[in-house]
């Protein structure tokens, strides 16, 4: 381990374009995520065609620093506008809007930047110390563990912290159903390609996830109109004293550890973990009453939680190459377009890659608190800046940066398509995370599949029985279960407040 | 309501459609050597999936929208609230944000990237309510001029020339 830590940390040493794409992509993640509508993960695809001029190692930097900095982004309007900038930084609202309102917006700033770094270093350490071991563990999997570990990955994200789990399990099979166009991985034979010579190589990943992820989103949100909260100004963050840190070790912690505990499990994200995490505080608080009226500890633990859960999410990434999240779904693409296969071997063939990783994301969380600090004003200027000219240029970008990528302009053909595609499912209330994440895994689901069957026989019994695939299939049968039941609870009250008002 | 009419409407065409894949996938051709695991196996799996799936929500829209209805009828406000009416979702903006985005594709396809992009930020940011008229006539030169710099200079990356005329025009510039 301490080798891959020195190599990597020489490569990066005499590579100072690497920090350089660390403290840009931090800076945009956090411009990203403090903008309401402009998801991390829009920030993530929108750069992921400009990963194609660096190395692999420069690009996956540049896409982690994104990645850590939008998760904190989204708590600063979420603070000063009580307008969450991304889904994760929701808690954070609850107290710290009354806290900006009480004449405390600095502190509340500041007491989120320092919990942020806090709970993204305790997850980069975690994702050092977890990803390697758990990488030679998965060396021994077979083709039935990896096609249990693509169930496992489509449930879990269709059933927890959705609303209808029908439509996320939807969603997820649409995903997987289009990354069977093109030819089959073991035959060689079209599929579902209508003599379309383009669609031979299957969907284009990254144009689609653009166009359903970035395009769609801007579209939409130019067409609503979202009032924010009161605005607060004249912020100068400050950092919390240690005394008052020191205070909230324990909420600190517990919800690092919530949080990237979370962040490990496949598909379920930094948002569940943030939720997860308050309601913990709260139960632990001496003082509970205090949350919702601008507790600090009610911002320590969700902002906690959300960061430490992005170093929880690379785990299933870069040790079994299942995305742990949209965003990570994602970083599979900035990974494919040089050719590297996310998974157990990457650990092996590209040692100095993932450790660079680590290392990075360690980096993008110090200097996170230097950034947050000096220009958290600055980021909140941001939400001044008109949707009118930051949508239109958002889809110049979409376009130029679809069309780069490899010089077609029947990508953006593709891009367009998903991004209609993407539209309908998020007015109609379709998650769009299990559809990536299914067009992700729908390779690894099928071939492994396939290959399981021809190993033993055409047997799906003697696949499943395996003791490592037997486990992941009965999670995956237990998260489906868990969605299922919170569904019917819901619908269950709904049908109850009917009938109780209907009297 | 509409909300649920749509959505019934969204889960009718999933369900024709896996039906409809089904056939397709049923016509590729075979291979004795994979037996049971051959190119349909996998797409069949998905579909049926997808068309049980596809029952579900229409079951569940249906009860709904059934339960919508007796509110309704019974002159009470529904328990069932649409997520559409809060939402504040301009239909008009969105169709124009659209034909606009459509616009923007061919003409880069046909003008290349300088004259498209100028001309779809000049359109996008005049028809948006914002003041600053001045700042709308000089940013989408700005930004355009900022993007071809960035992406021929900086980062060397191939940016669409156009055809005809045009394609010559730009090639002035990359």
């Amino acid at each position: 381990m301490i080798d891959g830590f020195v190599s990597a940390l020489s490569y990066m040493v005499s590579n100072p374009l690497s920090f350089l794409l660390i403290v840009f992509g931090m800076i945009w993640g956090i411009a990203f995520g403090s903008m309401p509508g402009l998801t991390g993960v829009v920030a993530v695809a929108l750069l992921i065609p400009f990963t194609f001029v660096f190395g692999p190692i420069e690009g996956l930097l540049l896409l982690g620093a994104v990645y850590v900095g939008a998760t904190f982004g989204g708590s600063i309007a979420a603070i000063l506008f009580n307008t969450p900038g991304s889904p994760e930084a929701a808690c954070t609202s609850l107290d710290g809007y009354p806290l900006a309102k009480q004449g405390h917006a600095g502190k509340a700033l500041g007491m989120a930047l320092a919990s942020s770094a806090l709970g993204g270093i305790f997850g980069t350490i975690v994702l050092a110390m977890l990803a390697p071991p758990l990488a030679r563990v998965a060396l021994t999997f077979g083709p039935p563990e990896y096609f249990a570990l693509a169930v496992l990955g489509i449930t879990a994200i269709a059933s927890i912290g959705t609303t209808s789990v029908f439509k996320a399990l939807m969603s997820g099979a649409l995903g997987l159903a289009i990354a069977t166009i093109g030819m089959d991985p073991l035959t060689g034979t079209g599929r579902f390609t209508f003599d379309v010579s383009m669609l031979l190589t299957g969907v284009s990943f990254i144009p689609a996830i653009i166009g359903m992820f970035a395009l769609a989103e801007v579209l939409t949100r130019l067409s609503e109109t979202r009032p924010l909260g009161e605005k607060i100004t004249a912020v100068s963050t400050t950092l919390p004293k240690l005394k008052e840190f020191l205070a909230l070790k324990w909420t600190l912690l517990r919800s690092a550890g919530i949080g990237t505990a979370i962040g490990t499990l496949p598909g379920v994200g930094a948002t569940t973990a943030a939720f997860i995490s308050y309601s913990e505080a709260v139960r632990w608080s001496k003082t509970p009453e205090r949350f919702g009226k601008g507790a600090y500890e009610g911002i320590a633990a969700p902002e906690a939680a959300n960061n430490g859960a992005v170093g929880g999410s690379m785990v299933p990434l870069l040790a079994l190459g299942i995305p742990g999240s949209a965003t990570t779904a994602i970083m599979i693409g900035g990974l494919t377009i040089h050719g590297i296969v996310p998974g157990p071997m990457l650990l092996v063939e590209n040692k100095e890659l993932v450790y660079s990783v680590f290392i990075g994301m360690l980096a993008a969380n110090l200097l996170m608190i230097f950034f947050g600090l000096k220009a958290a004003r600055y980021f909140a200027k941001i939400l001044d800046a008109p949707y009118a000219l930051v949508g239109p240029s958002i889809i110049v970008l979409c376009m130029t940066g679809v069309y780069a990528l490899r010089n077609n302009i029947m990508d953006l053909v593709v891009m367009l398509v998903f991004g209609a595609l993407g539209f309908i499912l998020r007015r109609l209330d379709y998650p769009i995370a299990p559809l990536i994440i299914g067009l992700v895994l729908g390779p690894i689901a099928e071939i492994s599949l396939r290959r399981a069957m021809l190993m033993n026989d055409f047997d799906i019994v003697a696949v499943v029985s395996r003791p490592i695939t037997a486990t992941l299939l009965i999670l995956a049968f237990a998260s489906l279960l868990y969605g299922l039941y919170g569904q019917f609870r819901r619908n269950a009250e709904l049908k109850k407040q009917a009938l109780t008002t209907s009297g | 309501m509409s909300k649920y009419i749509a959505d019934i409407a969204f889960a009718v065409v999933l369900l024709i459609g896996s039906i409809y894949f089904w056939f397709v996938a049923d016509a590729l051709p075979r291979f004795p050597r994979y037996q049971q695991v051959d190119s349909d196996f996998w797409p069949k799996a998905l579909l049926v999936l997808i068309g049980l799936l596809a029952l579900g929500i229409l079951y569940q829209n249906i009860q709904r929208l059934l339960l919508y209805r007796r509110q309704q009828q019974m002159d009470e406000k529904p328990v069932v609230v649409l997520g559409e009416e809060a939402s504040g979702f301009n239909w008009s903006k969105f169709l124009l944000g659209a034909v606009l985005t459509v616009g923007y594709f061919l003409a880069l396809r046909y003008t290349g990237f300088l004259i498209a992009t100028a001309a779809f930020l000049s359109i996008a940011v005049h028809i948006t309510p914002y003041q600053r008229w001045w700042l709308k006539l000089i940013f989408p030169f700005v930004f355009t001029a900022v993007v071809a710099l960035l992406f021929v200079l900086v980062l060397s990356l191939p940016l669409p020339r156009g055809v005809g005329v045009f394609y010559q025009f730009n090639l002035f510039f990359y």
